[in-house]
């Protein structure tokens, strides 16, 4: 019988999937998580099956992570998110040293030395302004869509500085820009708005080491903008994963892989 | 601004909740014979407190002034920091004090522990001293709530000017600081300092001094033998118990538990050890059942903690009491990390890394606390040096809803499967 394994990511906006046939995947998705931790890991889930025309019992090994992972029922195991992302990002960059993810509600960065182990990690889980919630909340401010913001920020010459470090006194910032006379154009605002974020990120990532391969993942990853930002500051080429998003749900699918073949073997 | 009155209701409230826990602890049926007496002697050190509040002749310290010179002038020292949190704790009003300094305008910037000070003091919640004393070293905030406390009780204060570095004429200078001290503290409360009795609080110093020591090498045997929250109380009793036979009586009861342990090969009961780990700052007071549940749960053992050691070289003279107490300040618990050079803070984290065999370190990254800004210096000198990975944990040492448990022992999980894979590989 050919194995299959999933791996859940429950995120503090989303919960993602990812279903490992021998080893290939064969199923990734993203659903919202709106409720408790088991139950957005039991819909996404239901997602997952429906697209893959699988059932429940077809998984061999479920692996759940993220911050609420313990409160996942149906989860044969679960490890924690710097676990989850090191074997995941693994498995696509082998010679990655840094790992920056940058998600809705938090960050986390940390180091793989050659044989793969994680040597250094730090978190940040306690400020908005360092994580994706920044531009979301900056984007409803200013009346446009995450996209637009992006665009617009890729256009900019220059940007502006955002000094204060909270989210809450950076939208004040904002909001005098965007009356100051004359004018600062858009594309500067959102731009600096931009720079803020790589700033915090890149101040976090200075507490461990940036030494390349250097890896961003995370929903904030599919930021152009960002990316673009955070590049200038970190010396390497940041490689950014197709889907930067499911890399923690990949390496629970991976670990739930090795423990199904330990099961089986056993 | 000077507060209106003493205000010691909260203070006696407090102190009954903590009797009543401390007789609980000390009762347990699984209570050991350190624990026991750690507890009771805790609430000798709070009953004694509120015997010198009603005679008037307790003096606050902060821990970096050496209590031999007070007790031996027959007045009571009363540690400001573990006051602070054993009424915050008894009372469970962690917030409510830290909105009290808030009201008061002592920004959130501010390490908790001298917000809350802040706040007691601007209340009047703390029996009144005769004299403020402490030093402006390490922790330097200190200069700024002993200050404060001294303002609003209206009573005499003394820093100790403390040297950077602790050469022979440092250890000159300090003792010149402390002579001073004893003339001020003899001025303003019109006592004056026994030197027979100084004396002899130094030999009881030397001999828990080397009880310390002989705890510390007995931390190296496998597995480790010592409860991870006890090094705390270690330190607390090496302030508030200094040069004294209860000192003495706790240390040694401690040693010969963890020595029949040793001895049985057996580590903690109901521990099975699986990681080995060096300490390097202050874990968060509230949350002290953190330590307990890594060691529990996880099989995670506190070995060695930078913060609380004695340099080798430290040995008390009698007929030199105040140098031989300069001498342990610059070379004993807090104060030879805290004070000096980042590298000193790496030698020894290094040495200790290896003298107790250490599989990771942990740094209770301290909201607000500027010594945490030399973590990333220990963290690279760790693994760099012999390999040994630093888990850093966010924190704040007395704010409870700065991190949550949750969140800290997320951390640890965290760092616990780190270890867990070096291990595998």
């Amino acid at each position: 019988m050919v194995m299959k394994v999933a791996g859940i990511d429950i995120g503090e906006l989303t919960t993602k999937v990812v279903i490992l046939e021998e080893g290939n995947i064969l199923y990734h998705g993203i659903a919202i998580t709106a409720d408790k931790a088991e139950i957005a890991a039991r819909k996404a889930i239901e997602i997952a099956l429906q697209h893959t025309n699988l059932a429940m019992l077809d998984l061999s090994y479920v692996l759940a992570t993220g911050m609420t992972r313990n409160g996942v029922s149906f989860a044969n195991d679960t490890k924690t998110i710097i676990t989850c992302l090191a074997k995941g990002v693994r498995r696509l960059f082998p010679d990655v040293r840094t790992v920056i993810d940058v998600g809705a509600e938090s960050a986390a960065v940390f180091n793989i030395d050659g044989a793969g182990r994680v040597d250094s990690f730090t978190l940040n889980d306690k400020c908005g302004a360092g994580s994706g919630v920044f531009l979301e909340s900056m984007a409803k401010m200013l009346e446009m869509s995450i996209e637009d913001m992006v665009d617009e920020a890729l256009r900019a010459d220059k940007a502006v500085t955002i000094s204060n470090t909270c989210t809450i006194f950076a939208e004040q910032e904002v909001l005098s820009y965007t009356f100051a006379v004359p004018p600062v154009p858009m594309a500067e605002i959102v731009a600096g708005i931009h720079e803020s974020l790589a700033s915090r990120i890149f101040g976090l990532a200075k507490r461990v080491r940036i030494v390349p391969e250097v890896v961003l993942c995370g929903g904030v990853a599919k930021n152009r903008a960002f990316v673009k930002s955070l590049n200038k500051r970190v010396e390497s080429e940041l490689l950014v994963p197709e889907e930067p998003q499911i890399i923690s749900a990949l390496g629970a699918a991976l670990l739930a892989a090795e423990s199904a073949t330990v099961i089986k073997g056993n | 601004m000077k507060i209106d009155e003493v205000k010691t209701d909260m203070w006696f409230k407090a102190m009954d909740s903590w009797f009543g826990m401390c007789r609980h602890m000390a009762e347990k049926p699984s209570s050991s014979k350190a624990n026991k007496l750690y507890y009771e002697l805790y609430v000798k050190y709070y009953e004694r407190l509120i015997s010198a509040t009603e005679k008037g002749n307790i003096v606050v310290h902060p821990t970096s002034v050496p209590t031999e010179i007070i007790y031996a002038m027959d007045l009571v020292p009363m540690l400001v920091t573990s006051s602070t949190w054993q009424m915050a704790y008894s009372l469970k009003m962690f917030d409510k004090v830290l909105a009290i300094a808030k009201d008061y305008g002592i920004m959130d910037e501010t390490c908790s522990v001298h917000r809350m000070i802040g706040a007691f003091a601007f209340k009047g919640w703390f029996p009144k001293p005769v004299a403020f004393v402490y030093a402006a070293g390490g922790c330097d905030a200190f200069c700024g709530s002993s200050r404060l406390l001294s303002h609003l009780y209206d009573v005499p204060t003394y820093c100790i000017d403390t040297p950077y570095h602790y050469t022979g004429q440092d250890i000159a200078y300090l003792t010149l600081q402390l002579d001073e001290m004893v003339n001020l503290l003899e001025e303003t409360t019109g006592r004056k300092m026994d030197w027979d009795r100084l004396k002899e609080s130094i030999t009881i110093a030397q001999k828990q001094m080397e009880l310390f020591q002989e705890i510390r090498e007995l931390r190296k045997a496998v597995p480790s033998p010592m409860e991870n929250r006890r090094a705390w109380q270690l330190n607390w009793f090496n302030w508030i118990y200094a040069g004294s036979d209860d000192g003495v009586a706790f240390f040694r009861t401690l040693r010969d538990e963890l020595k029949e342990r040793v001895e049985k090969g057996v580590g903690v009961p109901g521990v099975e050890e699986k990681f080995r780990l060096l300490d390097l700052f202050m874990a968060p007071a509230h949350s002290f059942k953190l330590l307990d549940w890594m060691q529990k749960e996880r099989g995670a053992n506190i070995v060695s903690e930078t913060l609380i050691r004695y340099d080798n070289d430290v040995v008390l003279n009698p007929d030199k009491p105040l140098e031989s107490l300069a001498r342990k300040w610059a070379g004993g618990p807090l104060w030879n990390e805290l004070q000096g050079t980042t590298d000193d803070v790496v030698r020894a984290a290094v040495e200790d890394a290896k003298a107790y065999k250490v599989d990771g370190a942990i740094w209770w990254d301290n909201n607000s606390c500027r010594q945490c800004g030399c973590i990333r210096m220990t963290r690279d000198g760790l693994l760099d040096k012999i390999g040994i990975p630093t888990a850093l944990v966010t924190c704040d040492i007395m704010d409870p809803a700065f991190t949550t448990y949750d969140e800290m022992k997320d951390s640890l999980a965290q760092f616990f499967e780190l270890l867990d894979s070096r291990e595998r590989s």
